[in-house]
């Protein structure tokens, strides 16, 4: 699929006859889009043929200028290009003559040796090569040598190299390895024997040994004149001159593997190395991109590059390479890197992702089950509404498909794009005909999707929500069957088969049933049975329950099953773990007109047993849900006293107040109220904020309670100088807080002016 | 969901998965605010935080975090739960998974991802038919 192909967007064919790239520039570069040449655009000339305007004067020159660039490159070419052939043709001639010589030269050196750090004292040669055979254990024959002697420009700091001619090749062989042991025997450290090469050569292996030094390659040795290198991989190289060895760097370089990369960015200690590591490893990238035999290594090359933007490095001169890698991909695993790139690293926002929609629909179309898999992932998680708009007929014919891989993509894809709201094309249309029939799928997976696909459509438009509420009963009984069926070992987790096709459905049947009394009544039948066989024991099971008292609470169900939603709640609430707890403040939201008294005494019973640290918000939040949903006065102050009194003094401080005002306004309770509080307070005065609240009612209406009357209950029959008695009590206790003793003062002060008796 | 984030306890990132668009340095914002509100929280505290208009559902499993960003009026609990799926998956995949596995195979880890969640939402559940689908995918390379 050549390159060029993929910049043939639509918007860019859109553009009118778009200039050319001129002849000369035929390298092989491709041309970015946004750098086209800009030819001044040719408007319509001017009206009067004869009048020339200098506008038109400086166009024309700068067509000439072009049009002569033009011809000058091209003769330039012409004539160069035969010379650049010669040249080329005699260097590498040259190069093949030198390795030649090379050859020969080593052929006639083989089998001499070197032995390096003998002093110069030991004038005979001779017996220096033989007494190291000898203390080597090689079984060398005074025949075998040949000649000996020294060579090499005389040098006063270290002495001249002994060269020796031996015929032996086994012997040669045995004295060229035994040489490292040399130092062990004493007199003879720092000698060494070395195979003798020529000048290029042992340049060569010298060059090897900083390879070697490098970590780039594992190893080097010389054998029989030749020189190895053995890679990371155990691959042996045979080096002959300077060029292979660079060859050699480049392609270990190149060829390093990921792990290797990961490997090295891990091992930098400090955040200073890594960048320092990650920089080098980013131009040898760079290099290797712009190599001609970059391509080859694409694959790798963008996983690398991957895994260092993961870090949070900036590789945007990779972009354009992961982009040529999905193009080209030769396998699926670089086709697979490639698409896993384009998704992290574009998004819709950046102009460069339009390129990428042919590559898409050229794999939505031919690809393999897996490539039109990755194909649609990608669509799916860069939502991009242009994409939407080319490729939506591709997705709806794929939720048809019959492969239940691709139809699960191809539907979450279709939520996808709903969600995204594309102009130009009706998307529910196009999508509902599709869903008819998923529905009827018996493939778990395939099921999500489409209750996915049918929650998201439900949720665009209120039309598509009529229309969906035919297919309640199918839902209900999808769910039956999931309940019934028993143990099945894919779906299940912890015994509960298939929890999150459930928790979807029931989401779906809530946003159905909503308002909508039919359906709720066909939910109500299935909704029980899920609330009661649910087993709880297990995070999975709560949170089944939990999905369903949700849906409970939000359609029209009947009376006794809004009981049972109250009733999985409290026991919700016994449980101990914070997750529940949690998620039932949630019920706090659900509380409306309906089901407030239920709730509250469940939550009452759940505040006198649960964590004083919980104990704050859950008091604020009932007084807020009692606020909002109180039935009558009386039972909204009743509430809240009982809050009070249970949880006293995690109370905040508003929530005095707040009662006090209500108080205040319900005139023919107060009666009633002061009894109430009196009768608490008497008992027990620990409990500040209502001893607040009563020493206050006490002040205001004390003489109703005194004179004993009051609308319900047995009256109380107080005596003024028992009321002052208690005020007293509050007064007296060391506990009580500042604020709680100003109330009872008040409270002194007020009745003192309305008490008859005397007070002591 | 809005997006999946697997960190480690220092704070370095080994999976990120974006459901929804954000620039680059809000990325980089969020990701250390998820840090900063993740890694405080002790064991004794719920899994779910309530961040920004989102909510964070998380579980600690040894070293790693494994977040999932939802809305508010999703269910908690399923998302818990599809955590814990996903974890068994990588659990079996790798043959006991341990955090080396998900930085050197971080391609694979995507893939894995990919197959469980597309677009936001739990595509698959079944643990067999995702190993199934992971066998077939490493066997094409």
């Amino acid at each position: 699929m050549s390159f060029d192909n993929m910049y043939q967007t639509p918007r860019m064919s859109s553009m009118g006859p778009g200039p050319q790239a001129p002849q000369g520039q035929g390298c092989g570069s491709p041309i970015p889009p946004t750098m086209q040449y800009q030819y001044p655009l040719m408007t319509s000339s001017p009206a009067n043929g004869s009048q020339l305007s200098d506008m038109d004067i400086n166009r024309i020159a700068v067509a000439v200028k072009n049009i002569m660039h033009g011809e000058i490159h091209q003769l330039v070419q012409d004539k160069m290009a035969p010379l650049v052939d010669c040249v080329q043709r005699l260097s590498d001639e040259n190069k093949r003559l030198q390795r030649k010589v090379d050859e020969l030269e080593m052929y006639s050196r083989r089998s001499c040796v070197r032995v390096f750090g003998v002093p110069e004292e030991n004038k005979d040669t001779d017996t220096v090569v033989m007494t190291i055979a000898k203390k080597l254990d090689v079984p060398l024959e005074k025949s075998d040598l040949v000649v000996s002697h020294r060579v090499g420009k005389s040098d006063p700091s270290k002495p001249r190299p002994i060269i020796a001619r031996i015929s032996n090749y086994n012997a040669r062989h045995s004295l060229i390895k035994g040489s490292k042991n040399l130092s062990k025997v004493d007199g003879m450290q720092g000698w060494s024997v070395n195979q003798e090469l020529t000048k290029a050569r042992s340049k060569v292996a010298y060059e090897a040994r900083q390879l070697v030094k490098a970590k780039i390659a594992k190893s080097t040795f010389i054998w029989d004149g030749k020189i190895f290198v053995v890679d990371h991989n155990e691959c042996k190289h045979l080096l002959v001159c300077l060029d292979d060895l660079l060859h050699l760097k480049l392609s270990t370089q190149r060829k390093e593997s990921l792990k290797v990369l990961i490997h090295d960015i891990r091992s930098a200690q400090t955040a200073a190395d890594e960048k320092a590591v990650v920089q080098k490893k980013c131009s040898s990238i760079r290099e290797c991109i712009r190599d001609k035999d970059g391509y080859l290594y694409r694959g790798k090359n963008v996983s690398k590059l991957l895994y260092i933007h993961l870090l949070g490095y900036p590789i945007h001169f990779g972009l354009v390479e992961c982009l040529q890698l999905i193009g080209s991909a030769r396998n699926f695993s670089d086709k697979r890197v490639g698409y896993l790139a384009a998704m992290l690293i574009l998004d819709e926002t950046q102009d460069v992702h339009l390129l990428l929609i042919c590559s898409i629909m050229y794999d939505l179309c031919n690809g393999t089950q897996y490539t039109q898999g990755l194909a649609l992932c990608t669509m799916a998680s860069i939502n991009s509404a242009i994409w939407f708009q080319y490729l939506s007929t591709e997705v709806s014919k794929m939720i048809k498909s019959s492969d239940v891989y691709i139809k699960k993509k191809a539907i979450l894809c279709a939520c996808r794009i709903i969600r995204k709201d594309v102009p130009d094309i009706d998307t529910m249309e196009m999508f509902i005909p599709a869903t008819q029939s998923l529905l009827d799928e018996r493939n778990h997976g395939v099921l999500l999707t489409a209750v996915c696909l049918i929650d998201e459509m439900c949720e665009k438009s209120p039309d598509t929500l009529h229309h969906f509420r035919k297919v309640v009963p199918q839902l209900v009984r999808i769910l039956k069957n999931l309940i019934m069926a028993g143990y099945s070992p894919e779906h299940d987790v912890a015994g509960i088969s298939d929890p999150f096709l459930q928790v979807k459905i029931l989401k779906l049947l809530r946003v159905l049933g909503k308002n909508n009394t039919d359906s709720s009544q066909i939910m109500n039948d299935i909704l029980a049975q899920v609330a009661m066989n649910t087993d709880t024991s297990q995070n999975v099971g709560r949170a089944v329950l939990y999905e369903t008292v949700r849906t409970i609470l939000g359609i029209k169900s009947e009376a006794g099953l809004r009981v049972l939603a109250v009733n999985i709640l409290g026991r919700f609430l016994i449980n101990n773990d914070n997750d529940i707890r949690r998620a039932v403040e949630l019920s706090f939201t659900l509380i409306n007109a309906n089901n407030v008294r239920g709730m509250m005494k469940e939550l009452l019973s759940f505040l006198e047993n649960c964590d004083p640290e919980f104990k704050a918000d859950c008091c604020s939040n009932i007084v807020q849900a009692a606020e909002s949903y109180a039935p009558d006065r009386r039972w909204h102050i009743d509430t809240i006293m009982k809050v009070l009194i249970i949880a006293g003094s995690s109370v905040r401080e508003d929530v005095v107040s707040i009662l006090i005002q209500l108080i205040a306004e319900t005139n023919q309770l107060h009666n009633y109220m002061v009894q109430q509080l009196f009768k608490r307070i008497e008992d027990d005065v620990s409990q500040q904020p209502l001893v607040q609240v009563a020493s206050w009612c006490i002040g205001e209406y004390g003489e109703k309670l005194v004179s004993g009357t009051c609308e319900e209950d047995e009256p109380v029959q107080v005596s003024e100088d028992e009321v002052v008695d208690v005020l007293e009590k509050v007064l007296s206790m060391n506990y009580c807080e500042e604020v709680t003793k100003e109330y009872a003062m008040n409270a002194l002060m007020k009745l003192s002016s309305r008490f008859r008796t005397s007070i002591g | 969901i809005r997006f999946i984030l697997i960190q480690n306890r220092a704070g370095k990132t080994r999976l990120a998965k974006w459901y929804m668009h954000f620039d680059d340095d809000e990325k980089q914002k969020l990701i250390e605010e998820v840090h900063s509100v993740v890694t405080v929280r002790d064991a004794k505290h719920t899994n779910f935080v309530e961040f920004r208009n989102f909510k964070i559902v998380y579980r600690r499993y040894a070293g790693l975090y494994f977040c999932i960003c939802a809305d508010v009026n999703d269910n908690n609990l399923a998302y818990l739960e599809a955590i814990h799926n996903f974890v068994e998956v990588l659990n079996e995949y790798f043959h006991n998974v341990c955090e080396l596995d998900l930085v050197f195979n971080f391609y694979k880890v995507y893939s894995v991802v990919d197959e469980m969640f597309l677009a936001g939402e739990i595509r698959e559940t079944s643990q067999t038919r995702v190993l199934k689908q992971l066998h077939m995918l490493s066997s094409l390379e």
